[in-house]
């Protein structure tokens, strides 16, 4: 518990630091790699611990950016009760997908949630007197600065919440359902687990944060597109992100985002190919270790830390 | 206590359970044996709400339970376990005994430390309690089916089934196994067993059933299906 | 009227081209007992493999599809081999988890690896056969009449070749029953390899027959990849008489619905949506299908 703390803690000073350490391309860079951390860590919540392995992730977040940005666009609505709308609206429609995927496991959930985030997107180009579509939808800034700093705060005040949310309910008895329910559904619900309210549970989380995530993302870029966040390629990423940081902890969303979201603007000049690297390193590591790159680390710290214990116990 | 009427269940073409009727009392045990494919495992399924029956009703203490969801069922007090055992692999052995602990809450309710207490008493009963933060996975086969039988102990079900218990155990453990059937019997749960191992079965239970093709063949003590024509036919017919 | 028989036969060809794909993912599906969600990216490679073999070789266009679908199909036989054998060697531990993510970053891959080495851009592939053909009223071209008659003989060669080649029996023998066909000695694991080769080459011959008549681009895998999962849906997991009707059902779903709406733009622009509909709509309805096996699990 105390090395948890001190972690979070050293975490937090590291975060409060970096706006003084980088300069505004660089800011943006970690302004979009938490943005990818809030929503790689929604999703590895779903999938990691409650084994769905649903692919609407993107479209969740969309349909927070576009609720937020129509909003505040259409109704003056102020952006902040708007970005809450906006997860509201997703944490909604996760709610829709969710009674609709419990009969479904493995590929057809996977199909169906593919099915839905195309659906979602190819609306959103095709109501075009709305959406703008593909032309571009201009969002209200958050902040009048042209100053990232603020948004930095803002989304990494938005992410400390979510991972403690996240963190305290997957540390719950709630956690242990959904980690029974990813490992062999059938048994959970044999052993007396409402497989039904907690399966709805985590998609209903996970698209809260998605839609989070969007409605910052909406108000901060400035511009919005359904291709832009919605399509499956930027799904992917979001995938890689989980696994390559290892898909069964939050942090490893987390340092997964930040790590793949820097490489990726570090390797700038590799242009496409810095994707397929990425691409490679997620279907190697799938295939070698599926727990992610830092799965060996926790399982060193783990095993110090049953070393200790069985000391102090001798 | 559990009533069983006009049972049936159909996959597709193949009728896996041909209106299978029979009662439960309480404090029995009751054994299900039969050839392969006769219509055991999916019995269970039925009762514990895995499969839903094509036709007819399942009755526990005067209300019917078929059409509801299994976690429904094992909350009512009907527990069962798995042919393929099925514990949570990446999980502790710990976590596992807690799953079926916190999901139904009790009526005497009871903290998590008293759930610890009380896993770490079956789990020492078991004698696996060593294991305890041991990952599920490291387990051996037979000290998984321990860990089966544990956490079946920590839902407190009234009604506990057993799907092949014996199977693929080494006979010191079945005797392990066995004997912990019969002291669980004793504190007056009631059990429905299915097992191959029919040495084992004819020793627990004063009465069995014997399915064949989905049907109920017979329904007696150990000494009457030993003599039955039909029994005899259908374990060498197949 | 013109409109709407011209639609229709646009409807037959797509269709028959969407079921060669999904053919191949019929069949991956029934002997692997996985969805190859790279299905789009192999549909994709086949497309360029086929036009650089035809502008960079100068090789004829027809003989280009022919090619590059070997080469898909090789592609194929090392997929399979690097990271779909664990599956079935009991490696893996989550395998419906790791089939779905493994192949998932296969296509993603792939799709990178094309717009790296390819070029974002659309490129057109050289025709076929030039001009048209009158028939009746109706004017075709050439190019769309050769992919149909090419097409068609690849789907008739293959059903030949499943129905009576002792292939395609230990091939259907697989996807029944894994341990039994062991038994009488089929090799699982080369069946695996073959039907995934398979599969993935009908993917390709599809994306080169595609090559003349629309653009290509490195990401013209992703719909088509989504439509043939409609269609083995629709049809059924693991049948391939349901894939060639969903397929063709489908081909003219998307063509006659857009006839339909009022604004041109908007009718154009849900054309897909059809297809993704209809999908979650089967899934929901009836998982198994028109025709299909309920899907197996991999443990």
């Amino acid at each position: 518990m105390r090395r948890y703390l001190l972690t979070v803690i050293v975490a937090v000073m590291v975060g409060v630091a970096i706006p003084l350490l980088l300069r505004a391309y660089w800011l943006h860079v970690a302004i979009m790699a938490l943005f990818y951390a809030l929503l790689a860590s929604s999703w590895t919540m779903l999938a990691g611990f409650a084994g769905q392995f649903s692919f609407a992730t993107m479209a969740l977040a969309g349909i927070g950016s576009y609720t937020s940005a129509l909003l505040a666009i259409k109704f003056h609505l102020p952006m902040w009760l708007g970005i809450i709308s906006g997860a509201l609206m997703a944490a909604l429609v996760g709610l829709l997908i969710a009674v609709l995927v419990l009969r479904m496991s493995g590929p057809y959930l996977a199909l169906f949630t593919i099915a839905f985030s195309e659906l979602v997107r190819i609306t959103l180009n095709a109501e075009y007197q709305f959406t703008r579509g593909d032309m571009g939808l201009t969002v209200p800034h958050l902040y009048a600065t042209i100053s990232k700093v603020p948004y930095y705060f803002t989304i990494l005040i938005l992410l400390a919440c979510s991972l403690l949310i996240m963190g305290l309910l997957l540390r719950s008895r709630y956690g242990l359902f959904f980690r029974a329910i990813r490992e062999h559904e059938e048994a959970a619900s044999a052993m007396g687990v409402n497989i039904v309210r907690y399966k709805i549970m985590a998609f209903v989380i996970s698209s809260f944060f998605a839609g989070l995530a969007g409605g910052f993302f909406a108000h901060y870029v400035g511009t919005l597109t359904p291709n832009s966040i919605m399509e499956i390629p930027r799904m992917g990423l979001v995938i890689a992100m989980s696994v390559i940081g290892g898909i069964e902890s939050l942090a490893g969303a987390v340092a997964g985002a930040i790590l793949v979201e820097f490489l990726q603007e570090y390797l700038r000049e590799l242009e496409m190919w810095r994707f397929v690297i990425f691409g490679l390193a997620l279907v190697l590591i799938l295939r070698f270790s599926q727990n992610g790159l830092l799965y060996p680390i926790y399982q060193r710290l783990a095993a110090k830390r049953v070393e200790a214990l069985s000391e102090s116990a001798a | 206590m559990l009533e069983v009427t006009n049972l049936v269940k159909d996959f597709g073409g193949v009728r896996a359970v041909d209106k299978l009727s029979f009662t439960v009392e309480e404090n029995e045990l009751l054994g299900i044996i039969g050839p392969n494919g006769s219509g055991k495992t999916t019995t269970i399924n039925l009762i514990s709400g895995s499969l839903k029956p094509t036709e007819g009703q399942i009755i526990f203490r005067g209300k019917r339970i078929d059409r509801l969801p299994s976690y429904e069922i094992a909350r009512r007090g009907i527990g069962r376990t798995f042919q393929v055992t099925q514990v949570f692999l990446r999980m502790s052995v710990m976590e596992n005994m807690m799953v079926p602990a916190l999901s139904i809450p009790k009526s005497d309710g009871g903290s998590e430390a008293d759930h610890k207490m009380r896993a770490l008493e079956i789990l020492g009963f078991l004698k696996i309690d060593h294991l305890r933060n041991e990952y599920a996975r490291n387990l051996s086969g037979g000290q998984q089916k321990l860990l089966e039988l544990g956490r079946i102990l920590m839902l407190d079900p009234d009604v506990i089934m057993l799907d092949e218990p014996f199977a693929g155990v080494h006979p010191e453990l079945k005797m392990e196994i066995h004997e912990y059937i019969r002291e669980m019997h004793k504190e007056g749960r009631t059990f429905i067993i299915i097992s191959h191992d029919l040495q084992s079965i004819f020793g627990l239970s004063k009465r069995l059933l014997v399915l064949s093709e989905g049907v109920k063949i017979c329904d007696g003590t150990p000494e009457e299906i030993k003599d039955d024509e039909r029994v005899v036919e259908a374990y060498l017919g197949e | 009227m013109e409109l709407f028989v011209a639609q229709a036969l646009n409807g037959l060809i797509i269709g028959l081209l969407y079921a060669l794909i999904a053919i191949g993912l019929s069949l991956i599906f029934s002997v692997l007992k996985i969805v190859n969600f790279a299905h789009g990216e192999c549909y994709m490679m086949g497309a360029f493999v086929s036009y650089y073999f035809s502008t960079l070789f100068g090789i004829n266009p027809m003989l280009s599809v022919f090619l590059s679908m070997l080469v898909v199909f090789l592609l194929g036989v090392v997929i399979q081999y690097l990271f779909l054998r664990p599956l079935y060697t009991g490696a893996v531990e989550r395998k419906d988890e790791y089939a779905i993510l493994i192949t998932f970053g296969l296509g993603v891959f792939l799709q990178n690896v094309a717009m790296s080495v390819f070029g974002p851009w659309t490129k057109k592939s050289p025709d076929f056969i030039s001009g048209i053909t009158r028939i009746g009223f109706m004017t075709v071209d050439n190019n769309r009449l050769a992919v149909s008659g090419v097409a068609l003989l690849i789907m008739v060669a293959l059903l030949v070749i499943i129905g009576k080649t002792f292939v395609g029996k230990a091939l259907r023998a697989v996807s029944q029953d894994r341990d039994a066909s062991a038994i009488v000695g089929i090799n699982p694991h080369r069946m695996n390899i073959l039907a995934f080769g398979i599969g993935v080459a009908l993917a390709g011959g599809a994306g080169g027959l595609i090559g003349p008549i629309f653009l290509i681009s490195p990401v013209m895998g992703i719909l088509p990849g989504i439509k043939s999962f409609v269609i083995i849906v629709l049809g059924g997991m693991g049948s391939i008489k349901g894939a060639i009707i969903g397929s063709l059902l489908l081909g003219e779903i998307e063509s006659l619905g857009s006839v339909f709406f009022l604004d041109p733009t908007r009718g154009l622009a849900y054309k897909n949506a059809f297809g993704v509909l209809l999908l979650a709509i089967v899934l929901l309805l009836k998982p198994t299908g028109l025709f299909g096996e309920k899907h197996v699990r991999m443990e």
